[in-house]
């Protein structure tokens, strides 16, 4: 496949994942194309042609990670637990979103969920792929997809936005 | 499996991808059949789920992203080498070998030597996402876990560093090395210990002495004990760092 090819499969969906883990335009900007660069340089080495797309996603999630390296310097609490209330969206609600209510409730949730979340969304990875991208085991990915929507259904039930410091606080 | 633990474990399912199989979710995709509350609350999670798929997706993107992916390719030289003549490539292989052979010895020492580690490890505990994080509330029950695990866990404590309150530590990997990491807190600020073999390192420190250099802004001390070696790093200034070494420490 040639280079505006590709680029014309992927660099929607890899800036759509990039603006749900920075949540800033310019950032996710940069970031598919630095992604789409490193591929230019490095994408040869790839032998499978069915990984291009994982690789991708890969990528621009490790770029993500050392562009945001010296900005928390704690390392993040797994949270024991899913809340014990499970909301659900009201379904006159479910009609009714649209995306940037969505986008503004996804930045509310906790950061270590946003990335397993935003390919849940917007990639129909499995589990496994999932995983591979994000290097965490299976179980990670599912209990933090679960704990991630959690947080989304409630945020977006609640209808306003609250700050996005869960970590600490895993029963509010 | 009750109501409540079936829907935890429902939030993780997505029709069509492959962990129907896990007992779990199996166990709990039956229960919908007899649980018609259940069945309820899972169809409106699945119709609002695929509500914010279908919103998500339509996340707007910049109009010319395209063109600025493509245009910065084209200052990019793309290294092609399996379309050249194998000639061509020879001739490259053979300089690129050359060239490698003059500085591999250095390359080496500095991707393995302390300085390398120094920097590697400042970045890791200013990640936001570190995946391997441990809970444990005290150095022996985060020793338990490291040993379990099969990575080192049988370091020595600094003795100022015994009265910090421990949150928990790391199983991490550099350069295919072992790496443990106790991670904890003094007030405010965090403390990161990190202990590997010292064998890992090429130019690892000699003495238990330790040495304080500043690494990407931050205050680091390495020392060697017993055959591992020592890296220490806090939120904080290099006065506050000192507060946890051996006051012999240069």
């Amino acid at each position: 496949m040639d280079f505006e090819s590709l680029v014309e499969q992927h660099y929607r969906g890899l800036y759509q994942f990039a603006y749900n883990l920075a949540r800033d335009e310019a950032e996710a900007g940069d970031l598919t194309q630095q992604t789409f660069l490193i591929w230019a340089r490095k994408g040869h080495q790839l032998r499978d042609p069915s990984k291009v797309k994982t690789w991708l996603f890969t990528t621009l999630h490790r770029e993500f990670l050392q562009s945001r390296r010296k900005r928390v310097r704690f390392p993040h609490y797994e949270l024991d637990e899913v809340s014990s209330e499970l909301p659900t969206i009201p379904p006159t609600m479910v009609d009714q979103l649209d995306a940037a209510t969505v986008l503004a409730s996804l930045a509310q949730v906790n950061e270590l969920y946003r990335a397993p979340l935003a390919l849940f969304y917007l990639e129909d990875y499995s589990y496994k792929e999932i995983a591979g991208i994000l290097d965490v085991p299976i179980g990670t990915v599912q209990s933090r997809i679960a704990r991630g929507k959690g947080q989304l259904y409630k945020t977006l039930a609640d209808g306003q936005s609250s700050p996005a410091t869960r970590m600490k606080e895993p029963h509010e | 499996m009750n109501s409540q633990e079936a829907k935890q474990v429902l939030l993780g399912y997505r029709l069509g991808t492959d962990n129907r199989s896990d007992p779990q979710i199996a166990e709990a995709l039956r229960q919908l059949e007899h649980d018609p509350e259940l069945a309820l609350w899972f169809e409106q999670v699945q119709r609002a789920d695929d509500a914010i798929r279908r919103q998500l997706r339509e996340t707007p993107v910049p109009a010319d992203l395209k063109q600025r992916i493509l245009a910065d390719q084209k200052i990019v030289r793309p290294d092609f080498g399996w379309r050249k003549p194998v000639l061509m490539a020879a001739a490259a292989a053979a300089i690129i070998v050359l060239g490698a052979l003059s500085v591999w010895v250095s390359q080496q020492n500095a991707r393995h030597g302390l300085e390398a580690y120094r920097a590697e490890m400042v970045r890791y505990v200013s990640s936001s996402y570190s995946s391997t994080f441990i809970k444990a509330t005290s150095f022996e029950e985060l020793r338990q876990v490291l040993a379990t695990r099969k990575w080192p866990s049988d370091f020595i404590i600094p003795d100022r560093l015994r009265s910090v309150t421990v949150i928990g530590g790391g199983a991490v990997e550099w350069n295919g090395h072992k790496v443990a990491l106790a991670c904890m807190k003094d007030g405010r600020h965090g403390l990161w210990l990190f202990v590997i073999e010292k064998s890992a390192l090429s130019d690892a420190p000699k003495t238990e002495t330790p040495q304080v250099k500043e690494v990407e802004s931050e205050p680091t001390a390495a020392w060697s004990q017993d055959g591992k070696a020592y890296l220490f790093t806090v939120q904080g200034d290099e006065a506050f760092l000192r507060k946890f070494l051996p006051s012999t420490s240069s």
